[in-house]
């Protein structure tokens, strides 16, 4: 029953949030500061921002948050370290948090360059901690960079080759020499 | 003296052509009027001669039977009919302006009538007046010379040569020259001179012609001086023996560079030239040719033109063939040819020309130079152009005009002739041109008026004697250019541009002089005309409004052309299209509403964007949409509105995987139980969905893991359970669920906060 009751509840939400969604949805406005983070593989990148409860007359408990995320693993970010340690159990009418910590993307090394597009939701509801409806989504995006480290420029190649090709010839002859 | 001759007894004075200022090119003269005055019974006597000044007043005196003081009427009260001697002056515009008349003193002796036969202006513009008579009823003289001041009020006069019973001097020409301040007279006599101080020139000994000369060319210096005419010396001039008919006599003089006299005339009914030195008399050469007389001459200053009159063609001294054949006209009835001969400085014969007349004898009786390099000739007859080229004006409605006016280029190429008066005897006999190139052709026109061009009636009609004194003017026809600028087109620029400003001149001929002036934004620039053609840099100042601005073009004229314009055209400044910039922009998920970061075109100029779709849309999936962007420049007067485009991949919302759960404590081993829910809230897809964490705190669940979910497309859930065991906590105690795994191309993880059942 529970898990009938949370599919009708879930679908209540969503349907809405398919047919026209926004930068946000649901009661609870997420706004990203920067919704659109970049970097190379290796580096962290935090995502932080606010969240607002818009409703005109409710209460809503903060229960919980979910995170897709293309391309990436699920050891490459995390939640609970920072968006549930960060985040008011409840906001009331017109109550506004953060900015704050959401949660962080580690971009693995190697990774490939692209665009990753990943969504927040904050799950909660009016009726205390069991609720875990989404009533919060934000859409952010991960921009891999290319490499800029490690793999070296063709003059590099050129300056290294000939230093290598260099040390050759006074190895050959010093041992010539001896 | 053979009868045609004695008709053709008549001077023609025109100043030095080579005197006169010449122009590069000179057009045809058009006809401007023509009037009468005086007249006569007698056809030849009222044959005028004529000079003009520099500002175009026409001198003309002759022989009229009646006085008059207005153009063909009778002085009032006039007692004395026949012949009377008459200087008139005419005005540039053709008004009578004065008239002086020299009456017969001697009405029962009638060659002691005064009859003015040639008219010589000096630098200070009295007027020399010299002919046939006793003009201050001496008794003695058989010619005369005269002085009048500009107004035609007697100064000098003298008597020369001599009379009893029968004149034995005629007067045919006179020229005043510059270069010493004399006059010299021409004429003929046939003894018992008087007057001057004769020369010894080797023909005339002491100064006497031989007893069995009958006559001779007589050249006289005279010159006005306090108290009278003083002469200075006089020469005979002849080729022995002289025939019994034809003597010689001159008919014209002009002078050469030098100031030598150069004198047309006739030797033994030959047409003959000679060069006489001004300061002794001296006979430098005389080259004689055909059969025939010399009437008119003129001198370019080195070169000699001689127009005259033959009754039978010859050729040159070396068998030189005429450049126009010598032929009797239409009638083929004998008679008397225009002849025009041109000689080197030395003498030498160049070339010469016959004209015929139609169904009349022309004569060459006036000539002039017309700018550097035309010959002008008038004299009576209806003349056939070169090849039967038709005139430029004839006489309507007969044709066959009475008199003619022949253009030759300096080499005796026909340039063009032209016909008026009436088909009976007609007689131009003088052509005088000024500075202007205006041409003054006069003579006498017997038993009828005529008109000018296009019917144009005489300035004063005539009056209806048997002939009147006709005075016709002709100007350089001025050819009329047209002017055409060219549009400018370019567009609307904060900076100077430059631009180049074009026009075409056009005429009759290739307009090769002058100059266009061109007007634009009240600058004139001005540029040359070369080959009809002229183009100036003109640079628009930056920042000159879009629009159309009139482009005066003036063609300041070059010699002979007439001024012309144009401003019908426009120098067009269009608007300038603004530039935008606007690359695509990135691709966005679904779900993200249109923003600055999409809606970001650019334009050069300061303006603003509307874009469609608007800010705030949030477009369907789909690649390749297009964003519109049209924009309006603040500055509208001068740049155009302009759009830009932007296409735009809008992506599926990638999927959104949920977690719900529900918890529970297994009643027979405590454990807590999690009942986990995944739902793809995205938009695309989640295959092989899979859990892989599950954690209550740092409790991991004992639930093998990865729990496989399936494929979840978008909207569908799949539910497992996942144990973790009775340790993790006591019911009641607060703790943070933790749920994760992965779908194909991503993953997803959901942290709850629960408490444990």
């Amino acid at each position: 029953m529970n898990s009938n009751r949370n599919y009708h509840r879930l679908a209540l939400l969503l349907a809405p949030m398919l047919l026209a969604a926004g930068a946000h949805a649901g009661v609870i406005t997420v706004d990203f500061t920067d919704a659109t983070l970049s970097g190379s593989p290796g580096d962290t990148l935090t995502f932080q921002g606010t969240i607002d409860n818009t409703s005109d007359d409710t209460l809503y408990y903060i229960n919980g948050a979910d995170i897709s995320l293309t391309g990436f693993g699920v050891g490459d970010y995390d939640v609970p370290d920072y968006f549930l340690v960060n985040a008011p159990l409840t906001l009331d009418v017109g109550e506004s948090a953060g900015p704050f910590d959401f949660f962080t993307v580690t971009i693995p090394t190697p990774f490939a360059p692209d665009s990753y597009f990943g969504t927040l939701m904050v799950q909660g509801g009016p009726n205390g901690s069991d609720d875990d409806d989404v009533i919060g989504t934000a859409n952010f995006e991960v921009v891999v960079n290319g490499s800029a480290a490690g793999v070296p420029e063709p003059a590099s190649w050129l300056l290294l080759a000939t230093a290598l090709a260099g040390l050759g010839i006074v190895r050959r002859l010093r041992r010539r020499r001896t | 003296m053979i009868s045609w001759l004695r008709r053709l007894l008549a001077v023609t004075a025109v100043a030095p052509a080579w005197m006169m200022a010449v122009t590069p090119a000179v057009p045809i003269p058009a006809y401007q009027w023509h009037t009468f005055m005086g007249g006569d019974t007698n056809d030849g006597a009222n044959k005028p001669a004529t000079v003009v000044d520099a500002y175009g007043n026409l001198y003309v005196t002759g022989t009229t039977t009646y006085p008059f003081n207005t153009y063909g009427s009778a002085l009032p009260g006039d007692p004395t009919p026949g012949y009377v001697g008459y200087l008139t002056k005419i005005s540039p515009t053709g008004q009578l302006l004065w008239s002086k008349f020299y009456p017969d003193y001697e009405p029962q002796q009638p060659w002691t009538d005064v009859e003015p036969k040639a008219i010589t202006l000096d630098s200070a513009g009295n007027i020399y007046v010299a002919g046939n008579g006793n003009v201050n009823n001496d008794g003695t003289g058989g010619c005369f010379v005269m002085e009048t001041d500009p107004a035609g009020n007697m100064i000098a006069n003298a008597n020369m040569g001599y009379s009893s019973y029968w004149r034995t001097c005629a007067v045919y020409g006179m020229a005043y020259n510059p270069a010493d301040g004399y006059v010299y007279i021409t004429g003929g006599a046939s003894g018992g001179w008087r007057g001057g101080q004769p020369i010894d020139n080797g023909l005339a000994p002491n100064g006497s012609l031989p007893a069995n000369q009958m006559g001779a060319m007589f050249v006289m210096q005279a010159q006005a001086v306090l108290g009278g005419i003083a002469f200075g010396w006089v020469g005979f001039y002849f080729t022995p023996p002289g025939g019994s008919f034809g003597y010689t006599y001159g008919q014209s003089i002009t002078f050469d560079a030098s100031s030598n006299l150069i004198v047309a005339g006739n030797d033994n009914d030959n047409v003959a030239v000679w060069k006489i030195s001004n300061s002794t008399g001296a006979q430098q050469w005389e080259s004689v040719f055909g059969i025939g007389g010399g009437f008119a001459v003129a001198s370019d200053g080195g070169n000699v033109y001689v127009a005259g009159t033959v009754p039978a063609g010859w050729n040159g001294p070396s068998g030189q063939a005429p450049l126009n054949a010598f032929a009797y006209g239409g009638t083929g009835v004998a008679g008397n040819v225009a002849v025009v001969l041109k000689l080197d400085t030395n003498g030498n014969y160049l070339w010469h020309t016959f004209y015929c007349g139609n169904v009349q004898n022309t004569w060459g009786e006036g000539i002039a130079l017309y700018g550097p390099s035309t010959v002008l000739v008038d004299g009576p007859g209806d003349l056939v152009g070169y090849n039967n080229a038709a005139p430029l004006h004839d006489t309507a409605p007969t044709g066959g005009g009475g008199h003619y006016l022949l253009a030759l280029d300096n080499n005796g190429g026909y340039q063009w002739h032209t016909l008026y008066g009436v088909l009976r005897w007609d007689e131009a006999s003088s052509i005088a041109v000024d500075p202007q190139h205006d041409v003054y052709v006069s003579g006498w026109s017997g038993y009828n008026s005529w008109d000018g061009d296009n019917n144009t009636l005489p300035l004063l009609a005539a009056s209806g004697a048997a002939s009147e004194i006709f005075v016709m003017k002709f100007s350089p026809a001025t050819p009329t250019t047209t002017t055409a600028s060219a549009p400018a087109p370019i567009v609307y620029s904060p900076n100077a541009q430059n631009i180049t400003l074009s026009a075409t001149v056009t005429s009759t001929s290739t307009v090769t002089s002058g100059s266009v002036a061109f007007t634009l934004l009240g600058t004139t620039v001005s540029a040359s005309v070369i080959d009809g053609s002229a183009s100036a840099a003109f640079s628009v100042p930056g920042g000159t409004a879009a629009g159309s601005y009139t482009i005066q073009a003036s063609y300041i004229p070059g010699t002979g052309f007439a001024a012309s314009g144009d401003n019908t055209q426009q120098l067009f400044i269009s608007k300038a299209t603004p530039a935008i910039a606007w690359s695509n922009p990135a691709d966005i998920p679904y779900g993200t509403a249109l923003g600055a970061a999409q809606l970001d075109a650019t334009a050069n100029v300061p303006g603003s964007f509307q874009y469609n779709p608007p800010a705030g849309t949030v477009l369907a999936v789909g690649n390749g949409q297009t964003l519109s962007a049209a924009f309006t420049p603040t500055d509208t007067t001068d740049y155009n509105s302009a759009s830009g485009t932007a296409t735009i991949n809008v992506k599926p919302t990638p999927a959104q995987l949920v977690v719900t759960k529900t918890l529970s404590r297994d009643s027979v081993t405590h454990e807590v139980v999690v009942s986990v829910t995944v739902t793809n809230a995205g938009g695309t897809l989640a295959q092989n969905v899979q859990l892989t964490l599950g954690k209550i705190g740092t409790q991991a669940t004992t639930t093998a893991l990865p729990q496989p979910l399936g494929d979840l497309a978008s909207g569908a859930a799949a539910s497992t359970a996942l144990r973790f065991p009775a340790s993790t906590g006591n019911s009641g105690a607060a703790a943070v669920l933790s749920v994760g795994g992965t779908y194909t191309g991503g993953s997803f993880t959901s942290a709850s906060r629960i408490t444990l059942p």
